[in-house]
């Protein structure tokens, strides 16, 4: 106890041998007065706070949206003061100071920094999704970020320009920036084609962006069909083609888009070929059957448009063909075969002997391809010939020979 | 010379128990690698859940959004993203350690946070800060999902500020900000913020809560066979209605239980465990009897980047059990002043004061206190408790002097004693002096003074115990032996004298 008392002695002496602004310092500490008064600023601007007071142990903790800094006292004044970091004095928004000393308070306040007048050069700008269907409804979205020259967003309100360049026509918006940030609609067009978008505020402009307007959902379509006549031979081909295939609005449909063939034939079996469309057109190919057929044939984008029904027929190549056996029994020639015009087939048509039990059953089944509109089958030694039925099958002809010649 | 070659013998000797000493390490060592096996769902590398470790109260308003509308995938992924900003933040003024930056702040923003570390650390300032609510009101969502705007409205946020290592300041502020963020690379990042200008909010003024703190007269309670453990596999329904039957009879009203943190799932508080507190707060309600539930018991971290997994926990239970009939109220914490040397003081109080607020912003009707270990130790965060809770294990002679301190300096509050007993274990360590007749001397001598300063009271504790886990006392036989004996009856169920000491007598008892 008594030790403090000589300690308040002593503080009362040096209070009455030195001047007054000393015993402020040595005092209890009591708040200390902000000399500037300035409270709004631009960022960029050298912000300084000065106290009245002497620079100590003091610290201004100062939270802006990044954080709390904690700065100490410039040291080249007499007088209390800080300087604040570029970080800070660039910051846009509120920023509150609180001066600390010995762990108390000594005074605190708020500081608002408006964005400065000079802007960034480059407009911060998104824009999504980056390809729209010409549909009409299908929109993109612009977002623009402007900033001024410390990377602070503009004040609210702040109208900022959006051209947008389609085809031919060109036009200018005027959009608000609102929650630091301006947005707009483009898009909703009927046609194929770009949108050029940029954004521009006084200086400050944005790169030029792309909306790639696609076709959308293809329209149902027409398919006929080509082919070098209209007999069964199994050789040459048919092709299917489509019609210019359009989207809704008439534009065409992307390169590319594969169109699906179905083919019937009249036995029940289903062929599919498939073909991509180049300007709209697809083209789909299919060999000629070996035997008479009726085939009904459409085509489908799948899950979007279907063609027509298109029918046609094939008629027989081959009218009749002879078969005969050699004299040991074994060796069966075919043909020769001749098709439309009395000439071979093509070489390659499907030849095929069935082995059969006069209770009708197939034992083997044997197949082979003509050449030169002939064919031949050799019976196995372990088969008695005698016992069997004999059964060739082209172009949908069958004959049958029983029994080994006499 | 001889000191030369004592040295020398000394050597030899120390090393080759330091030898010994590492081949006995080493084998235990390779023993427990063999004994570990795979366990066979790691076959399936399955990663497992992380927990999160930092979870802020977020209170989202989707009103007026411009733009798209925003799915609840979108938004869970956006949420998630955006605490972690803060998170990462939180870290990197803590240690200068700019982990995790990069993936939540973009190149822009980056640089800002760099800025702010730079600043810190060049003026030797460390801050330990969290944010504890957020109530985010997206405004914008852009059609490609990979924009959004947002402004957090009355980020509460708790700051520590550390000049060289000292305390230098610390404060709680609400503040609003307008944040874009970006997605990028699969992550929302953080690309603008800008701070609002402050409104100030009227905190609501906490209305005074009514209950009769007098009227108490109670037990700290766990079962027989599973003390310190009574909930999960544990939980049995069937003794704990028994022994709240003897309770009742026994003439007391309210009980005490303990809500173990880590057993019931920290932050995520485990469903079942909370099914089990209910029910034994069903099953007081059956026997008459209300339940002081403390929270927090076996916690003891209280760092503050934790806070908000305890707010998490605290909120799951409180809202869970606000209603329940029996719910007396709210002891945050057993005995908290044991952990203010480990923890610091100050740590420990500004956990305790700040959880006391969030109980009491979810459950404005049931009295919060703390229970300290101390009188002296009760004089801690009076004005944040709404009655002053403490314990005392010590001759009762010294409660009357020790008590009377304490009422000057608590002012107008109840005060309750949350413990009190006397272990009538008898053996060496205590020199044979505890006996089961001491052990009622002592009640008898307890009862009358609490009786006449009307001083409501917690007995420790209904049953003797076959166990006490370690976590409560320590290893120390002459610590554990006597935790087991403080029961009123002991463990082959018979009375023993205490229990007629504390038995009151009933309305209509003869």
């Amino acid at each position: 106890m008594k030790l403090y008392y000589y300690i308040w002695i002593f503080c009362l002496a040096l209070a009455g041998c030195s001047n007054s602004v000393d015993t402020e310092t040595a005092s209890v500490p009591k708040p200390i007065d902000l000399l500037t008064k300035q409270k709004e600023f631009v960022a960029g601007e050298a912000i300084n706070l000065r106290f009245d007071g002497k620079p100590s142990n003091q610290i201004l903790l100062i939270q802006n949206a990044w954080g709390t800094f904690g700065l100490q006292p410039d040291t080249t004044e007499i007088q209390l003061s800080f300087t604040l970091p570029t970080s800070v004095a660039q910051k846009s928004g509120e920023a509150h100071w609180k001066l600390i000393s010995n762990s108390s308070i000594m005074s605190e306040g708020d500081l608002n920094i408006l964005p400065s007048h000079n802007s960034s050069k480059e407009m911060e700008t998104y824009i999504g999704p980056t390809s729209i269907f010409a549909d009409n409804k299908d929109r993109s979205m612009v977002v623009t970020l402007p900033q001024d020259e410390f990377g602070n967003p503009l004040p609210e309100g702040t109208k900022l320009n959006l051209t947008e360049k389609f085809k031919e026509e060109q036009q200018s918006s005027p959009i608000e920036l609102l929650d630091l940030i301006a947005h707009d609609y483009v898009g909703a067009r009927k046609k194929v084609g770009d949108i050029f978008i940029t954004t521009t505020l006084e200086k400050q402009v944005s790169k030029e962006f792309t909306v790639n307007v696609l076709p959308t959902r293809a329209d149902d379509f027409i398919i006929q069909m080509d082919r070098q006549h209209r007999f069964a031979d199994g050789n040459q081909i048919v092709s299917f083609k489509t019609s210019t295939i359009n989207d809704v609005h008439g534009n065409m449909v992307a390169d590319g888009t594969l169109v699906n063939f179905i083919i019937k034939d009249n036995s029940g079996n289903q062929y599919q070929t498939y073909g991509q469309t180049l300007n709209g057109m697809a083209e789909g190919k299919m060999l000629h059957p070996e035997v008479p057929s009726h085939w009904k044939v459409n085509a489908n984008i799948s899950g979007t448009s279907i063609s027509n029904l298109l029918e046609l027929d094939f008629e027989a190549a081959v009218l009749d063909y002879a078969i005969h056996m050699a004299k040991d029994g074994k060796t069966i020639t075919v043909g020769p075969i001749l098709s439309y015009m009395n000439q071979w087939v093509p070489d390659g048509m499907n030849m095929r002997l069935d082995i059969k039990t006069f209770e009708g059953q197939t034992i083997r089944t044997f197949n082979t391809s003509s050449r030169k509109g002939m064919g031949t089958f050799i019976v196995p030694n372990s088969i008695n010939v005698d016992e069997i039925i004999l059964t060739t099958t082209v172009a949908g002809i069958t004959k049958t020979i029983q029994g080994t010649p006499k | 010379m001889m000191v030369k070659k004592n040295t020398y013998r000394a050597l030899l000797l120390l090393s080759f128990l330091a030898i010994n000493a590492g081949i006995i390490y080493g084998l235990a060592a390779a023993w427990s690698f063999l004994n570990t096996g795979a366990d066979k769902s790691t076959i399936l590398h399955i990663g497992g859940a992380i927990e999160k470790a930092y979870q802020p109260k977020i209170t989202w308003d989707l009103k007026e959004q411009r733009g798209r509308k925003i799915s609840d995938q979108a938004l869970g992924e956006l949420e998630k993203d955006y605490v972690n900003a803060w998170y990462v933040k939180s870290i990197a003024l803590n240690s200068y350690n700019h982990l995790g930056v990069e993936d939540y702040y973009t190149q822009d923003a980056r640089s800002q946070i760099h800025a702010l570390i730079k600043n810190n650390q060049d003026n030797a300032i460390t801050i330990e800060t969290t944010t504890l609510s957020h109530e985010p009101k997206l405004e914008f969502y852009s059609l490609d999902g990979k924009l959004a705007v947002l402004t957090d409205k009355n980020v509460s946020q708790f700051e520590k500020i550390y000049a060289s290592g000292e305390l230098l300041h610390q404060q709680k502020t609400i503040s609003s900000y307008k944040v874009i963020l970006l997605l990028e690379d699969g992550f929302w990042r953080i690309r603008q913020m800008v701070k609002l200008p402050t409104t100030t909010i009227h905190e609501k003024q906490a209305e005074e809560i009514t209950f009769n703190a007098k009227s108490w007269k109670g037990i700290n309670y766990y079962p027989k066979d599973h003390p310190w453990d009574m909930f999960g596999n544990h939980f049995d329904a069937s003794p704990i209605s028994d022994d709240f039957e003897t309770i009742h009879n026994m003439g007391l009203n309210t009980v005490r239980v303990f809500v173990p943190y880590e057993t019931f799932g920290k932050a995520n508080v485990k469903d079942e465990y909370l099914q089990q507190l209910s029910k034994l707060l069903d099953i007081a309600a059956e026997h008459e009897l209300k339940v002081l539930v403390t929270l927090f018991d076996f916690y003891g971290n209280y760092d503050i980047l934790d806070w908000t997994l305890t707010h998490r926990h605290a909120e799951t239970i409180v809202s869970h059990l606000k209603t329940h009939k029996a719910l007396l109220g709210w002891d945050i914490k057993n005995e908290p002043d044991l952990d203010f040397e480990s923890r610091g003081k100050n740590n420990v109080l500004n956990w305790l004061s700040e959880m006391a607020a969030q109980i009491k912003k979810i459950d404005g009707l049931h009295p919060v206190t703390i229970g300290w270990a101390t009188p002296e130790a009760a004089v801690n965060l009076v004005k944040t408790v709404d009655f002053v809770s403490f314990h005392y294990y010590e001759a009762p002679e010294h409660l009357m002097d020790r008590f009377l301190v304490l009422k000057d300096a608590v002012g107008h509050k109840p005060l309750v004693l949350g413990e009190y007993g006397k272990s009538s274990y008898s053996c060496v360590w205590n020199l044979f002096t505890n006996s089961e007749n001491s052990q009622a001397a002592y009640y008898n001598k307890m009862q009358k003074v609490l009786s006449k300063e009307q001083l409501p009271y917690f007995m420790w504790t209904l049953h003797d115990f076959g166990t006490v886990p370690t976590q409560v006392v320590g290893r120390k036989p002459w610590r554990r032996a006597p935790q087991k004996h403080y029961g009123l009856i002991d463990s082959d169920g018979n009375r023993k004298p205490a229990y007629g000491e504390v038995t009151t007598k009933r309305k209509g008892d003869n």
